[in-house]
């Protein structure tokens, strides 16, 4: 990159590198992206009152090179645009916003619209509040959000689309809460590749362990009638390290609804058995219950995995050692967790790429340093590939090769250090997903599958 | 002149000298050489180890006239491996491993466990060779291994069978196996113990080889948590009855108390 400053040395083969304020291939895009939370809801369509341009960008780099999901029914190129231009900047693009939506209530077929808003509404401060709720008070299921880019990264946009569903179209509740009900908070859509799969098998595990499940996001999700049942729920379920942790606090305040954060979503089934008894426990429903699902879904598994382990214990030519991770907190500490407790894999370097907020780190840090009851690591938090990729060239992986879990940035990089690359996040330009997960039971099997086949393939 | 062409096999006659390292395999046709046509064959012993490598490199430089050299060598060699072979015992320290392959290769491998430091009570080898092809004690594998690195209390000769393995196993508890062939790791994965599959058999071959077995030793241990937690959840396929018994032999042993029941 032009602007970092490189000193190398004969002592130190690798440059030192001062971060400056620019990123070389991007792991998180702008906070209007947020729009795929919102079609990634069924029947929910999004509205982008921004600049040309912008949510085709948004929806190529999330949804298409990244795993190649697709838009779906609300998503990529039916989404409506202001396509903002000079005459919006100069005198306001308010006007333009109505007309959008008064045409997109005459063609588009939704059950809510989610209007978002880039920069150059935010900066010349449309007043897009009034402009919606000329639409509410007729009835419109309307809602919007104000995502300029200079207020956080799409992750953040996620946050505040959902606070948006909730308070503009959900509303107050203060009725009886139902026992056993919960609302899921977890990966963040499309974003994540395979956020579609991991949050069917997450449903399927709480449904089976008990519970009844608002999974919000996803063809499994029921939608807006869902989004309407969330202050019924008994509580709320945070499974991230932070994504969904304001939006949980917010339902607590506005509800009175408690809330249950587990940070490692998890992958495998020892680290899913447990996490089922942290929820049931949480909920007070039939542990009995729980207990035979567990044990079905136990047998099950371990079958499989008592197959894959003559692979495992006697493949001759040797498998990686040590790994490495590179992407968003979510997925970097579920698969940390799993590589170490349950393969037995050594932690090599870690790196977290979405920029959580400050506040969280130290939490996040907490959790790789008590990887396991015998395992210590640690993790840097690091958006710019160019620095990424400097940090794991200078990591000491042993005498062999490591595999890296990363994404289609680091294939490069794996090619350089001759070891295997899954690619496990965005963007995931060489992988092609449907429903493919890699949590709960099922997804750990899948995953195994993957990293293997990756490994033995690269010797035909 | 490696023997991996049909010419170079052709030529072999030819050969001002034989050597092999793997007493099992190299040393029927190394005989065959010295015998039919004259070539003589290197007697030393394998070059695992530190005593082997010296030996055998000795060996080959006396034959050769390269003393100076070889006596150069070998000291630089000990002098690279020490700083890592010194960290690696420390790591490996308490840690008892058993080796399940062919009898010639167990031999080098035991006594490289033990430059690690890695205690080893328990190995099973497919066969024992009480006379090696050359009929020379130079190339009596077991006996350099006894010699240089003691007894190896619990050492079993039999073929590799899975439902006699078992009370292999369970006579030294090990904390890895080594493992060449198919058939045992699987079994030793469902009791929680990891395996170090040697796909590439000079793995662990003279000073680098020292390292190289280290190295992978500690990969293979942390694979534990895969197989204690696999071992947890998974049934044997053989009967109480049979695990139970102390004697990996019993079957083939008249007086044995597993027919009762049937009859």
């Amino acid at each position: 990159m032009a602007n970092t400053k490189i000193k190398t040395n004969k002592a130190n083969p690798f440059p030192i590198v001062q971060k400056t304020n620019s990123i070389q291939q991007i792991r998180y895009v702008c906070s209007i992206a947020a729009m795929h939370s919102a079609s990634a809801i069924p029947g929910v369509i999004p509205i982008t009152h921004c600049g040309p341009g912008c949510a085709d960008k948004q929806f190529m780099n999330v949804a298409f090179y990244n795993g190649f999901q697709g838009g779906g029914y609300g998503g990529g190129a039916v989404v409506p645009s202001t396509n903002a231009t000079e005459k919006e900047v100069v005198f306001g693009g308010a006007e333009r916003l109505r007309q959008l939506i008064d045409a997109s209530l005459k063609v588009l077929d939704a059950d809510l619209f989610v209007v978002l808003t880039g920069c150059i509404s935010d900066l010349v401060g449309d007043d897009v509040g009034s402009v919606v709720s000329e639409f509410q008070q007729q009835g419109v299921p309307i809602v919007f959000a104000e995502t300029g880019g200079f207020k956080g990264n799409n992750f953040i946009g996620h946050e505040m689309v959902t606070r948006a569903i909730i308070d503009q179209f959900v509303g107050d509740y203060s009725g009886p809460k139902e026992k056993g009900v919960v609302n899921v908070w977890s990966l963040l859509p499309y974003h994540n590749t395979f956020w579609r799969g991991d949050l069917r098998e997450i449903k399927r595990i709480l449904e089976g362990a008990g519970l009844k499940v608002n999974i919000l996001f996803g063809h499994d999700s029921q939608g807006v009638s869902e989004w309407r049942n969330i202050p019924t729920a008994q509580f709320n379920l945070v499974l991230s390290p932070w994504l969904g942790l304001q939006t949980a606090q917010h339902l607590e305040e506005k509800y009175g609804q408690p809330y249950l954060h587990i940070p490692v979503i998890p992958i495998g089934a020892k680290e899913t058995s447990a996490f089922l008894r942290k929820v049931v426990e949480f909920s007070g429903i039939d542990k009995a219950h729980a207990e035979s699902f567990i044990a079905q879904e136990e047998t099950s598994y371990y079958h499989y995995l008592e197959d894959f382990s003559d692979f495992y214990a006697e493949y001759w030519w040797g498998l990686p050692a040590q790994f490495a991770v590179v992407g968003d907190s979510a997925y970097n500490l579920a698969l940390t967790k799993f590589l170490v407790n349950q393969l037995g894999i050594i932690p090599g370097k870690q790196i977290i790429t979405e920029n959580p907020p400050e506040e969280y780190r130290e939490a996040i840090r907490e959790q790789y340093r008590n990887i396991a009851d015998d395992v210590s690591t640690d993790v840097e938090f690091e958006e710019d590939s160019y620095l990424i990729h400097q940090s794991i060239r200078q990591t000491k992986f042993g005498h062999k090769a490591p595999i890296i879990f990363g994404t289609t940035w680091e294939r490069d990089l794996a090619k350089e250090l001759k070891g295997a690359i899954v690619e496990v996040g965005f963007p995931a330009s060489y992988e092609v997903v449907i429903s493919r997960g890699y949590v709960g039971y099922r997804g750990a099997l899948t995953l195994l599958e993957k990293i293997y086949t990756t490994t033995v393939g690269a010797s035909a | 002149m490696l023997l991996n062409t049909v010419s170079c096999v052709k030529l072999s006659g030819r050969s001002l000298r034989t050597v092999g390292f793997c007493y099992t395999l190299a040393s029927y046709l190394a005989a065959g050489l010295e015998q039919e046509f004259g070539v003589p064959e290197v007697k030393a012993p394998q070059p695992y180890g530190f005593a082997g490598t010296d030996a055998w490199i000795r060996e080959l430089a006396r034959i050769t006239h390269r003393e100076e050299q070889a006596e150069a060598y070998i000291a630089k060699e000990h002098a690279r491996i020490a700083p890592r072979l010194a960290e690696l015992r420390e790591k490996l320290k308490g840690i008892k491993g058993y080796v399940a392959t062919g009898s010639a290769y167990a031999h080098g491998l035991i006594g490289v466990l033990r430059e690690l430091g890695v205690e080893v009570n328990g190995s099973l080898v497919f066969h024992h060779d009480p006379i090696y092809d050359s009929h020379d004690p130079r190339q009596d594998s077991l006996a350099h291994l006894i010699d240089h690195y003691g007894d190896v209390s619990s050492f079993t000769v039999s073929n590799r069978q899975q439902y006699q393995f078992y009370g292999l196993l369970q006579r030294v508890n090990p904390d890895f196996i080594i493992i060449r062939h198919n058939g045992l790791a699987p079994l030793a994965s469902r009791l929680g113990i990891p395996a170090a599959p040697l796909g590439d058999e000079h793995h662990a071959l003279g000073y680098q080889g020292i390292l190289n077995l280290g190295e992978t030793i500690l990969e293979i241990l942390a694979h534990k948590k895969f197989h204690q937690d696999l071992a947890a959840h998974v049934k044997l396929p053989y009967k109480k009855e049979w695990l139970d018994l102390k004697d990996p032999f019993a079957l083939v042993k008249p007086e044995n108390t597993l027919d009762t029941e049937r009859a």
